[in-house]
């Protein structure tokens, strides 16, 4: 491989990076404060690419507004979903279990409402920036920039969130301690109502900014959730920091992985990395065993 | 005044709690003994709303707490130190502290409650910026009483704050205790050593079984006698273990 080819690998696997530690931040979110595996995670991301179609193309909305628009009404129909077929589980016997069938279930259904509303056929978004910039004398699209600043930004405007804000301060409160959480003032059931809608949201933000790039149809959603799963169990389950470091691992592995193979290895090289990290490390890259 | 009237509780269909009535009044301290399992913890976390009451009245002031939402006890001025301290382990110890004022209900008096736990507990400065899980279980207790008086409450609960620390710490516990209720602030704590439980308490109770079969001035808990045989007498055979007078 010349160094040519690999300096543009690593540039890819970057860009692919920042992609999956966003969706993995995103399910870490969730399953770290709440221990919630929102089978549902990649659905809300393949809806909020349908609403950026829809407004875009059919309402005739700006681009980033349509994006930003897209964003806000998928994470408040998530905290919707919450509020009625998750949050009146959480307290009976076996909710691990009933949540998983919960939010499985409600994938199935947004699949399905999708398919019969907007058919199988992909759909496509036109690119929020054309163009390409060259890095060390490597052509990049400006679109593939824009998803790397973008899922790398939201990622450090949350770790930010989380360390300085009050509503931070209260989502990680309620994750390590609810009860003493709620005796100092935090209004519980809502911060997990809240934190559920933001994990969906970062799905969501991701959605957004790749939709121009791999189209839309229903079933989009299915390979990010897999790959957001991968990256959480890689980096430490529930860890969100782990997630992060762990999707650019990820996608520089597999970047460099494919130049050695064939781009249809893709998935087996994430899995085989995934059991190679579990193998050396049980707890994952930053979880603590 | 604080008063609890006739509390019952059920965990699924076993009952814990029989008509168990408690005050407590500002400036005061109420000691809640019982052996391990005979519903203390319960009667605390029912007054504050994390299990739900099936009968009785807790009321403050006349008003009814039952039915306030636990994250609205604050705004009453009802504070809880949970049982085992609880703190937020991964967060720091100072985000634990200023935690504690999370209610805007305490936003108020938050720098000079900050100040005043600062000076009472010097373990806040010296692990400022540790993770509260890595402290011992003396330092943890003092962060823990430092997050619930944070909150400014009037009314004060705290679940065996003793438990489990040297005789050294329990002293210092002690008297942090006493400087709480000079400020007026009441303070209600459950114990399982009677010694301990009745000579630091205005008031005392004896819990078995989920009922409250002996009540009265600390003092005159010390002197009752089966709390002497069945409590004293059994800890003075197990000569000498750290009591506090
Ligand atoms: N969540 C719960 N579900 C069912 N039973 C419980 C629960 N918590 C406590 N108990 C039972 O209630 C009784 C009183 O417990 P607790 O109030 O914790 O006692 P104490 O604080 O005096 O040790 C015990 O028998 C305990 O086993
Ligand atoms: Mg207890």
């Amino acid at each position: 491989m010349s160094a040519e080819v690999f300096f543009t690998q690593i540039l890819n696997g970057l860009v692919s990076g920042a992609m999956y530690a966003l969706i993995g931040a995103g399910v870490a979110l969730i399953y770290g404060t709440q221990r919630i595996l929102n089978f549902a995670q990649g659905e809300f991301f393949m809806l909020a690419a349908f609403g950026l179609f829809l407004l875009s193309t059919q309402v005739g909305l700006p681009l980033v507004v349509s994006a930003v628009c897209a964003v806000i009404l998928v994470a408040a129909f998530a905290a919707l979903v919450y509020r009625a077929a998750i949050q009146p589980l959480m307290n009976r016997e076996g909710w691990e279990f009933s949540t998983i069938a919960v939010t499985l279930g409600i994938a199935v259904l947004l699949q399905n409402v999708a398919f019969l509303l907007w058919g199988e056929k992909y759909q496509t978004v036109p690119y929020f920036i054309d163009g390409s910039i060259a890095i060390a004398g490597i052509a990049m699209p400006l679109q593939r920039v824009l998803v790397f600043a973008t899922c790398v930004g939201v990622i450090v405007a949350m770790t930010l969130f989380l360390k300085y804000s009050r509503l931070g301060w209260a989502i990680r409160a309620t994750a390590q301690q609810p009860d003493a959480a709620a005796v100092v003032g935090v209004p519980v059931q809502r911060i997990r109502m809240l934190t559920f809608a933001i994990g969906c949201g970062l799905a969501a933000i991701a959605a957004v900014v790749l939709a121009p790039i791999y189209a839309v149809n229903p079933w989009i959603g299915v390979p990010h959730l897999l790959k957001g799963f991968v990256v959480v169990i890689m980096g430490g389950i529930g860890s969100f920091p782990g997630a992060i470091l762990a999707g650019f691992v990820l996608g520089i592995v597999e970047a460099i992985g494919i130049t050695l193979t064939s781009s249809e290895w893709r998935d087996v090289i994430a899995f085989a990395a995934v059991i190679l990290v579990i193998w050396l490390r049980p707890a994952g890259l930053l979880g603590k065993s | 005044m604080l008063e609890v009237t006739d509390l019952d509780v059920h965990y699924g269909s076993t009952r814990i709690l029989w008509n168990v009535s408690l005050r407590v009044a500002p400036g005061e301290i109420a000691a809640i003994m019982g052996p391990n399992g005979s519903g203390k913890s319960t009667i605390l976390k029912a007054i504050v709303g994390l299990v739900k009451a099936s009968g009785g009245t807790v009321t403050l002031d006349g008003a009814t707490l039952l039915g306030v939402p636990t994250h609205q006890m604050l705004a009453r001025r009802v504070g809880l130190i949970m049982e085992r301290r609880c703190l937020f382990p991964a967060m720091t110890v100072m985000e634990n502290v200023r935690m504690g004022a999370f209610h805007p209900a305490a936003a108020a008096g938050f720098d000079e409650n900050l100040a005043w736990v600062r000076q009472l507990f010097p373990v806040i400065d010296q692990k400022a910026g540790v993770a509260a899980g890595q402290l011992s279980g003396g330092q943890q207790q003092m962060v823990a009483i430092a997050r619930g008086l944070m909150g400014a409450p009037r009314y004060l609960m705290m679940d065996e704050p003793f438990l489990g620390l040297s005789p050294k710490i329990v002293d210092q516990i002690a008297e942090v205790m006493a400087a709480v209720k000079a400020r007026g602030i009441a303070v209600v704590f459950n114990e399982q050593n009677a010694h301990l439980s009745f000579s630091l308490a205005d008031r005392g109770y004896l819990l078995e079984s989920g009922r409250i079969v002996i009540e009265g001035s600390g003092m005159g808990m010390l002197e009752n006698e089966k709390i002497r045989q069945v409590y004293l007498g059994v800890e003075a055979a197990r000569a000498g273990d750290g009591h506090v007078g």
